[in-house]
């Protein structure tokens, strides 16, 4: 039985190697060519006018083809009729009336047309398509229909001379050869409207002769293709990748007849063919993905649909996140939120950003939204009231905490680090201040956001804005300053000095250096330290410029509150750069 | 075909089931094979594009000389040989563009390769199986490659070849043996040139069965 079975695999084996597979593109030149024939639109011309000739070949029977362009063409009575157009060699002209035995000659076979021709004269030339409309940047084919005084008609569309009125509006071609007499373009600087097109047979020297017009109507630009693209789009990633809870801005460009391109993101209809993964990007074209997966991404105009795009979307899908819980805010001030969503398999990264946030009375309280991650509530009048987070999606997460806004009389404040310590700075870099401030009630509240903060002198320190960590101070040059700092009615009584030094930077690295796996979904923090020329070493994670070399591959969620923040997408490999003073520093992120 | 593989079934099937075991054979030995080939159809290439050739079965002979190792032999049960292999096929049809084309002509391979065939011995037992490989070189020649009676090529080219190979042998005495094998034989792709055209390089693809005698001295 296994010698059988052996046997049948041979057997197999042998009959796959016996069928035709694959699609041959070579010509077979090599099955000999037994008999040419030669045909005409018409056998009959009249002087003056011309015809193409066909010559076809037939290979043994097998099959047939056009050698019109191979043959060499022969006339018995020249001055009758012959092939006297170089451009297009298969074409015979008559010259004058009688008849002529015309000759194709290929590989020692020949075959013979009789032509004759007329001393016919044309009556009329009628041009087609009649007055038809085209839109700027794109052709119109005419052709010349000749009447003659024996009654016959003939195409004269390559013999006859094309002109147009309006050469802004668009022109017509004269170029020799078949196919490019009666061809109306409109040209790179063409605008709308109108001109004739004129077909002329038969004039002398530019006069006289038969003539026949139509008129052409030129349009404004049509709309003939869209390309939607993504900011991490390009040839060669033409399907982006982003994270679930992330927002995309989808744009739509329009390619016009002519050539010219518009943005049209919000002319065109937007479709997600897959809503769950991420609906249907609005009239700006900006999505929210919801979970993972993907969907296409479409956007349509009219007849004209666009590529598709489709959106990958990884992260894991959002598990939870921690309940909100009763909060409390001083009228006139605002306090930070943040909320960590869990996906599941431990991975967790902030959503703040991607929350629907909700007061129920917004007499009372509102979010206002400082960068991606990065929201205040602000207290607008003493009062108590909801605030609602909701994720996105039809089955969105939904939690709820009761908001007081209270109206405390304001007692003192103090900044941290305090006077009796102040900053220490290198030029270049940056500290951090904080306020709090003590109420009547007996509460305090970091008020960082709200104090008025101000240097003494610019040119050595000066004052940025409030982030997660604190007001920020950046050193400009050598010298001293002080930070003044004012909340409510009360000034700070002591300002906070600052000594800024000027150090040579000999170099600063990312840590963690090297390659660095980073799991999608998940946040990972780099640090910057910098080393100067005296030995000292800062902190410069807030004052670098941060990049990633690849956003379908890794992104800085929110680099202006989160420095050094990093968030893997999908897998791939891409750089994390910082750059300072000149200088960059570079690790190799790898997602798996 | 499916004639002559039952002949064969039958002529093997008594040997395999009754025949009586003899020893393994242990050093040199010549033998010869006759079987029949078939060509896979050829992928060929020029200037001017894609075509294909097909090909008639033909006939396959081949000599060999080599060393059966002993039994036990720490390097393995098995044996090594050289070959000589000549293959023939007649051109039957070419594809082109246009359609298919009748066609003529022959194409041969002579090839010489060193083989290494496992041998897997049974106790008590006449029939051993084995499978294998060998490495070498092939001269492949288009004689009067004819499409539509128009000449295409008649040419040769040197290559390098390899072969896959399994069978089984059967051992008539302590001597001789006779085997009946299965050959995949390929090569490099053969470069051809045609007339007044481009060259043209084509796949070269072969099966084959074969039967033989090997004499064990």
């Amino acid at each position: 039985m296994r010698n059988l079975l052996w046997s049948g695999l041979v057997m197999a084996v042998l009959l796959s190697g016996c069928g035709w597979s694959g699609s041959a593109s070579r010509p077979n030149t090599i099955t000999p060519l037994t008999s040419i024939t030669i045909s005409a639109a018409y056998s009959t011309i009249a002087q003056g006018t011309s015809v193409k000739l066909t010559a076809t070949g037939n290979y043994s029977g097998l099959f047939t083809r056009d050698i019109s362009d191979q043959v060499v063409w022969t006339s018995n009575a020249t001055t009758v009729a012959n092939f006297v157009i170089a451009a297009s060699p298969s074409r015979v002209t008559g010259l004058t009336p009688g008849s002529a035995v015309l000759t194709a000659t290929m590989g020692g076979m020949s075959a013979n047309f009789n032509m004759t021709v007329s001393s016919a004269t044309a009556t009329s030339v009628t041009v087609t398509p009649a007055n038809p409309s085209i839109a700027l940047g794109l052709t119109q084919q005419f052709t010349a229909t000749g009447a003659f005084s024996d009654g016959t008609t003939q195409d004269l569309t390559f013999d006859a001379t094309w002109t147009s009125s309006n050469t802004t509006v668009a022109t017509v071609s004269n170029a020799a050869g078949d196919n490019n007499g009666g061809l109306a373009s409109t040209p790179s600087n063409a605008v709308s409207g109108t001109t004739t097109i004129t077909a002329t047979f038969g004039a002398v020297n530019g006069a006289g002769g038969v003539s026949g017009s139509s008129v052409l109507t030129v349009t404004a630009p049509v709309l003939q293709s869209i390309a939607v693209t993504t900011p991490n789009t390009s040839a060669t990633t033409p399907n982006p990748s982003v994270l679930s809870l992330s927002t995309v801005t989808f744009t739509a460009t329009g390619t016009y007849s002519g050539g010219t391109t518009n943005d049209i993101t919000n002319q065109v209809t937007w479709t997600s063919s897959n809503t769950n993964v991420a609906p249907n990007p609005d009239s700006t074209g900006v999505t929210q993905t919801t979970t993972q997966g993907t969907t296409n991404i479409t956007a349509s105009l009219g007849t004209v649909v666009s590529n598709t795009t489709t959106l990958n979307v990884n992260g894991g899908n959002l598990a939870s996140f921690p309940v909100l819980t009763n909060m409390t805010v001083v009228n006139g001030t605002s306090v930070p939120i943040s909320v960590t969503g869990n996906f599941g398999n431990g991975i967790a990264r902030d959503i703040t950003g991607a929350l629907k946030w909700t007061i129920a009375n917004p007499t009372f309280a509102n979010v206002t939204t400082v960068s991606t991650n990065r929201l205040l509530i602000r207290g607008l009048a003493p009062g108590t009231t909801t605030i609602t987070a909701t994720s996105p999606g039809s089955a969105g997460q939904i939690s709820t905490a009761f908001l007081t806004v209270t109206n405390p009389g304001l007692s003192t404040f103090t900044v941290s680090p305090p006077p009796s310590t102040g900053l220490a700075l290198t030029a270049g870099t940056s500290g951090r201040l904080t306020a709090t401030a003590y109420f009547s009630d007996g509460t305090n509240q970091d008020v960082t956001a709200n104090v008025t903060w101000g240097s003494n002198a610019t040119a050595v320190a000066t004052v940025g804005t409030a982030g997660p960590t604190g007001e920020r101070i950046t050193g400009v040059a050598t010298g001293t300053t002080t930070i003044t700092a004012a909340f409510g009615n009360l000034i700070l009584t002591n300002p906070v000095p600052v000594s800024v030094s000027t150090r040579t930077l000999r170099s600063f690295t990312i840590i963690p250096s090297g390659t660095v796996s980073v799991v999608a979904g998940n946040q990972t923090l780099f640090t910057v330290t910098a080393t100067y020329n005296d030995g000292t070493t800062v902190d410069i994670t807030s004052d670098v410029a941060w990049a990633t070399g690849d956003g379908n591959v890794a992104i800085l969620p929110d680099p202006q509150n989160q420095p050094g923040q990093v968030v893997g997408v999908s897998s791939g490999t891409t750089n994390l750069t910082a750059s300072f003073n000149g200088q960059t520093s570079t690790v190799t992120l790898k997602v798996p | 075909m499916k004639q002559t593989y039952r002949m064969i079934l039958a002529l093997c099937l008594p040997l395999l089931l009754c025949g009586q075991a003899w020893a393994a054979h242990s050093g040199p030995y010549a033998g010869v094979f006759l079987g029949a080939n078939a060509l896979m159809t050829a992928t060929c290439n020029d200037s001017l594009g894609e075509f294909y050739l097909r090909f008639n079965p033909g006939l396959l002979g081949s000599a060999v000389v080599g060393w059966d190792f002993e039994p036990g032999n720490p390097a393995g049960e098995g044996r090594i040989e050289l070959e000589y292999s000549h293959r023939i096929n007649r051109l039957d049809q070419a594809r082109f563009a246009d359609g298919v084309a009748p066609a003529g002509g022959n194409l041969t391979a002579d090839s010489m390769l060193v083989n290494f065939y496992g041998v897997f011995h049974g106790e008590g037992r006449s029939w051993s199986p084995y499978a294998g490989a060998g490495l070498g070189a092939a001269r492949i020649e288009t004689s009067d490659l004819t499409v539509t009676g128009g000449p295409l090529s008649s040419d040769s080219a040197l290559v390098f070849a390899y072969q896959l190979g399994l069978g089984i042998d059967y051992a008539l005495t302590n001597r001789l043996s006779l085997d009946l094998g299965y050959r995949f034989f390929s090569s490099t792709r053969p470069k051809f040139s045609e007339f007044n055209g481009p060259a043209f390089k084509m796949d070269y693809l072969n099966h084959s069965v074969v039967l033989g005698l090997r004499v064990g001295f």
